[in-house]
């Protein structure tokens, strides 16, 4: 019980913490350049993922944790097993995906900026 | 089932797929200048997500310890997140601030500085200007809505202390009222209790009334009741007494027909008898010849009766020599009844002598008895005798035992006569007597 309620702060804090980080990555959106926005959008929607899924996860934790607060509401642990395999087998592996889509579409920006020690090394070599 | 498994197989294939995706960032990062990307080091940490998914996997942490640690990753990666993307904001609104700034100071020795001023800064400034003053005009009507407002604040103030104290006389008259509802209620309740008093006197009047009409309604349809009994018992007694006329009238002509028929019978009868009397004429016709028949049948009776008169003649005779027999008969019973008295009289000495004998019986058991108690008793006694026998016996045994002993005495005694006498012969001639005198006694009461 006591583990379950620690889980749930803990939960709580990160959502409101990746709250605060997707506000702040839109924000930070409009200082990039457009070629890179494609790459922070997966970003930001694999975070999407995870933020509900940390949503989620807070809700079984809550359920655990304090079980008279959703107790009210008939059936409540079969809701919530169906949205933790919602989560298990869609969210997460959509998360995952959003990121690497992300890296590959900032690697394909930042291959026209290779790195300057290289270049000197080249010229160097040469 | 299915769907823990597919579940896992996710976890893999998450867990996987992050990592792959960091090898491919920090392979691009080592290519290429990554700083080209502000927010980088927000890519950098995003990527560290692999690590909870990673816990996740590995089986071999216990599960309370592997998902307390992989929310705790979580939180860590988050606020790190977090924490970098408000840095990357600030970074970035600081730049562009120091941007604009250079562009302002590099832009004042420009000789297109007053067309871009006039063209692009001029009208917004305008607007600015504009949008100022309509806002200081707002400002201005606020004020004086403002100042309206507490104008109409203070006369609602002063309507409120009217109303207050309008309040206080209307609670003052609703107080009254009040009572006086009171007092009213209390009339009304007096009133109606009265009016139920009146009502319920005029319900029972109603009632009495509706008795009374119901009484006379009950009294009216029982006199028509009775006046069409009346008609209905006249009318009964009418058709009653006709039915009797008609039936009488019936039973008259019935009786008149039965008459008639028995009339007609007897009338039959009359022929019949006429018609047998007839038949007898016939018969007596036949009687006639019957007779002659008859007297034949008298005359062979005539016969028969002398014939009977000869049978009863020989009868008779049979008849007296049945008389001599039974007389002999007689006689012969007498004899054997005097027999049968006497033997009658043996019987009865028999029987005194049998009584006698039987008598002589038992007086012969009773001595038998006795003779057994005797018996009995001589047993006992012989018994007894021979107990005595074998005590005797006994005694003879021990008698004789004794008279061994005594014989052995004896031959003791003869040794110790012999002993003494030689003891004499020495004494006689030593002169002591008198230890063989005890010596003597000695051998005496042993023999005792």
């Amino acid at each position: 019980m006591a583990l379950s309620q620690t889980i749930f702060s803990i939960d709580i804090i990160s959502v409101i913490l990746l709250l605060a980080t997707l506000v702040f990555l839109v924000k930070n959106r409009e200082f990039e350049r457009s070629e890179v926005e494609n790459s922070m959008n997966a970003l930001i929607f694999g975070i999407f993922f995870i933020f509900l899924v940390m949503i989620v996860n807070s809700l079984v934790y809550l359920q655990k944790g304090y079980p008279n607060v959703l107790g009210g509401i008939s059936n409540i642990e079969k809701y919530l097993g169906y949205l933790v395999t919602i989560s298990n087998i869609a969210l997460i592996p959509l998360f995952a995906v959003c990121f690497l889509v992300g890296i590959f579409l900032a690697r394909d920006y930042l291959k026209e900026f290779p790195k300057l020690e290289k270049k000197e090394d080249k010229v160097e070599k040469l | 089932m299915a769907f823990d498994t597919i579940s896992l197989i996710q976890g893999y294939l998450t867990a996987l797929v992050l990592v792959i995706s960091a090898f491919l960032w920090y392979k691009v990062k080592g290519e290429s200048d990554a700083t080209k990307i502000k927010i980088n080091r927000v890519y950098n940490v995003t990527l560290l997500l692999a690590l909870p998914f990673i816990v996740k996997i590995i089986r071999f942490i216990p599960e309370n310890i592997s998902s307390f640690l992989q929310h705790l990753i979580l939180l860590l990666i988050s606020f790190v997140l977090a924490v970098f993307s408000i840095q990357a904001y600030r970074n970035n609104i600081a730049d562009r601030r120091k941007d604009l700034k250079e562009l302002i100071e590099s832009a004042k020795g420009h000789p297109i500085r007053l067309e871009f001023a006039r063209e692009t800064v001029a009208p917004e400034l305008k607007k600015l200007i504009q949008s100022r003053a309509d806002l200081e005009k707002e400002k201005k009507f606020l004020e004086y809505k403002q100042k309206k407002l507490a104008d109409l604040d203070k006369k609602l103030k002063t309507r409120e202390q009217k109303i207050e104290e309008e309040k206080k006389q209307h609670s003052k008259t609703i107080a009254e009222s009040k009572t006086l509802e009171n007092e009213i209620k209390k009339r009304e309740s007096e009133i109606q209790s009265k009016d139920n008093s009146v009502s319920r006197k005029l319900d029972e009047i109603k009632r009495e009334k509706q008795r009374l009409e119901e009484a006379r309604k009950k009294q009216t349809e029982k006199e028509a009741e009775v006046e069409q009994e009346i008609k209905q018992f006249r009318e009964a007694e009418i058709k009653r007494v006709k039915d009797d006329v008609a039936n009488y009238r019936n039973k008259t002509v019935e009786k008149l027909k039965e008459r008639e028929k028995e009339l007609d019978e007897w009338e039959i009868e009359i022929e019949q008898y006429e018609k047998r009397l007839k038949d007898r004429e016939e018969t007596y016709k036949d009687l006639d010849n019957r007779s002659r028949e008859i007297l034949r049948d008298f005359e062979k009776l005539k016969r028969q009766e002398i014939k009977t008169k000869a049978d009863t003649i020989e009868f008779e005779n049979k008849k007296s020599e049945l008389k001599k027999q039974a007389s002999s008969f007689e006689n012969e019973r007498a004899q054997f009844e005097s027999e049968k008295n006497r033997i009658l009289s043996l019987d009865e000495r028999a029987n005194k002598a049998l009584e006698s004998v039987k008598r002589g019986r038992e007086r012969l058991k009773e001595k038998e008895e006795r003779l057994l108690l005797l018996e009995d008793e001589l047993e006992k006694k012989n018994r007894e005798i021979q107990r005595n026998l074998g005590e005797l016996n006994k005694e003879r045994a021990e008698l004789g035992k004794q008279e061994a002993r005594v014989t052995k005495d004896m031959g003791e005694v003869a040794l110790d006569k012999t002993e003494l006498e030689e003891m004499k012969a020495t004494r006689k001639k030593k002169n002591k007597p008198i230890n063989f005198i005890h010596k003597i006694k000695d051998v005496i009461g042993r023999v005792k």
